[in-house]
């Protein structure tokens, strides 16, 4: 009798806990979700109803020229489709080295290590600085070549080190009988460990987007056809001084603002 | 058991016996290796001579081989420079209270959408946060101008309506840093809570079923289950949050300072960016660099020591 009684108590409390929850999640959700409706509805209304009046949740005289316009005059496509094509590559080429990296780093046995390790993490803080990259970037010729969206970002020490406390979290048993039937490293890793490794492979994924560090492609300044849409957004906003042209073309998912690269970049090719 | 053996003639050519043979039998994962090894190498430490840079009065036209060699002159230009003072101030401050606030956040609500039961909900709530991580800085900078605007902004109406008064945040320093981080706060919340959700998946759903049966309640499970649970995931992100004390994200700076808040908002990165960029002092801003990636490399190897100390183990 008293069992059933705590019971329900506990089930009563428990149906508090997870109306909060759900009280504040739809808050918090509220709070990001604001300034997006704000920018769909800024980049709907009237630009000239708009510096008038001010938006606040719904369009001011709903429009979508601004929508026409910016696959009109900026030719938008283009860049669109170079940004999903070195993102589909890059995380590609991500999960390979680091993936295969981790892997082995995951060994503590392995003799050599932390030397290893130390060396692969020394430039997540160490950089040579921007007129080397460029100069190096040109002698390789990676320069006005889609691969240097690419290969330059195939390997940062952070996601090695997150994969690796996964991989760390894995039964060491697993390996063993796999190993005792005979199979090779390469077999146990592609058969065995990555099909269990799968949402830490699916976070890596995620990550490369993080990662992406803009100045590369900034200072590698393309050939135009080859920019991607954040370039294009910039070379935009500078041009149009009205920021509703902005607001739409930048509802394209992208990150980082190049810094004014241009001067510095014309300097460096005469170094 | 086995007697202890007697040594033999040479201990170092036994060693470097077993060493030979450790190494032949992980050579699988050297190979592993090679790809990563490769890209650091030709990606990160050939550029790093640029480096040399920093002792010199680097011109473009004459190129590294060419510069003259400085010592440490612009490292002592820097560490009397008043203005650099400023933006060490600035950057420790505000990297500081980000760890303070910013650090802790992302764990919380990992660990709230993970004890929501509604699968729905919790995906939908999971997705919607997600979502101004995708937005640049130039936007997100965009959105605050317009949201705290004096006159049209939706905080000054608001507050205009309820009998306030209108502030112009955009032109007080005051309030920079709250503003820096709070934007930086909505805008990787959700992203960063990721990690910790893949480590809180990783906990072995056991355990909380024998603390059920044990009679722990919630706060107890979160306690004693889930958050030793995620320690390893914690500490791995403690130790390189404590190594980038003295950088602030660069873009979020950049894109929402202006000439009015530069007592609050000029940070190193930015100093470095002013000098070497702006002003053309390429060899001064290496050298502020430089101090900057020692620095961080020695919080990065003294944190790591102290968590190998505390906990056993550490990210390297």
């Amino acid at each position: 009798m008293q069992k059933t009684e705590t019971l329900k108590s506990k089930k009563k409390s428990e149906m508090i806990t997870q109306f909060i929850l759900g009280l504040i999640m739809i808050v918090f959700a509220a709070l990001v979700m604001y300034p997006f409706l704000y920018c769909v509805a800024y980049s709907l209304s009237d630009s000239v109803a708009v510096s008038t009046r001010n938006v606040t949740l719904l369009p001011i005289g709903l429009t979508f020229e601004n929508y026409v316009n910016v696959f009109k005059k900026n030719n938008i496509l283009r860049p669109f489709m170079v940004s999903v094509g070195r993102t589909c590559g890059g995380v590609a080429w991500t999960l390979f080295v680091t993936g295969l990296a981790s892997y082995a780093i995951s060994k503590r046995r392995m003799p050599f290590n932390r030397l290893i390790t130390f060396l692969l993490i020394i430039p997540m803080y160490v950089s040579g600085g921007l007129i080397p990259t460029y100069v190096l970037m040109f002698k390789i010729h990676l320069y006005n070549n889609f691969l240097i969206y690419i290969l330059p970002k195939g390997f940062f020490a952070f996601n090695m080190l997150l994969m690796r406390t996964y991989f760390d979290t894995l039964p060491p048993e697993l390996e063993e009988s796999a190993r005792l039937d005979g199979a090779s490293d390469l077999v146990i890793f592609a058969r065995i460990v990555l099909p269990i490794s799968m949402p830490i492979v699916a976070v890596i994924a995620n990550l490369y987007k993080m990662m992406i560090i803009f100045r590369f492609s900034a200072i590698a300044c393309l050939k135009a056809g080859m920019k991607a849409t954040p370039g294009k957004s910039r070379s935009a906003s500078s041009k149009l001084s009205t920021s509703w042209r902005t607001s739409c073309i930048n509802l394209f998912p992208e990150r980082f603002s190049p810094p004014r690269w241009t001067a510095l970049r014309l300097r460096a090719r005469h170094g | 058991m086995l007697l202890a053996k007697p040594p033999l003639k040479s201990n170092a050519y036994e060693n470097r016996r077993t060493l030979s043979k450790a190494i032949r039998e992980y050579r699988t994962m050297y190979l592993f290796l090679l790809p990563a090894l490769a890209c650091v190498a030709v990606f990160a430490y050939v550029p790093m001579t640029g480096i040399i840079m920093a002792f010199q009065d680097y011109s473009i036209i004459k190129g590294i081989s060419g510069s003259d060699f400085v010592g440490i002159k612009h490292f002592i230009k820097f560490f009397t420079d008043p203005a650099f003072y400023a933006a060490l101030k600035n950057t420790v401050g505000i990297s500081l209270l980000s760890l303070l606030f910013g650090f802790p956040i992302p764990i919380m609500f990992a660990i709230m959408i993970f004890s929501m039961r509604d699968s729905l909900f919790k995906r939908i709530t999971q997705t919607i946060s997600y979502l101004p991580h995708f937005v640049s800085w130039v936007v997100v900078a965009s959105i605050v101008y317009k949201i705290l605007d004096p006159n049209t902004g939706v905080v000054n109406v608001i507050s205009k309506a309820m009998g306030g008064e209108a502030v112009n945040f955009m032109r007080d320093p005051a309030y920079f840093w709250g503003l820096l981080i709070g934007s930086s706060i909505w805008k990787e919340l959700g992203w960063n809570s990721i990690l910790y959700l893949a480590a809180l998946s990783a906990v072995p759903p056991e355990q909380y079923e024998s603390a059920v049966v044990d009679g722990a309640g919630g706060f107890q499970k979160l306690i004693f289950i889930t958050l030793p649970g995620i320690a390893p995931t914690i500490g791995l992100m403690l130790i390189f949050t404590i190594g980038s004390l003295f950088n602030v994200n660069f873009d979020a700076v950049y894109n929402l300072r202006n000439p009015l808040l530069s007592a609050t908002a000029n940070t190193i990165d930015y100093y470095v960016y002013q000098e070497g960029v702006l002003n053309d002092k390429i060899s001064f801003a290496t050298a502020i660099g430089l101090a900057q990636s020692a620095v961080a490399l020695a919080l990065v190897t003294g944190s790591n020591a102290l968590s190998r100390k505390i906990r056993g183990y550490g990210a390297f």
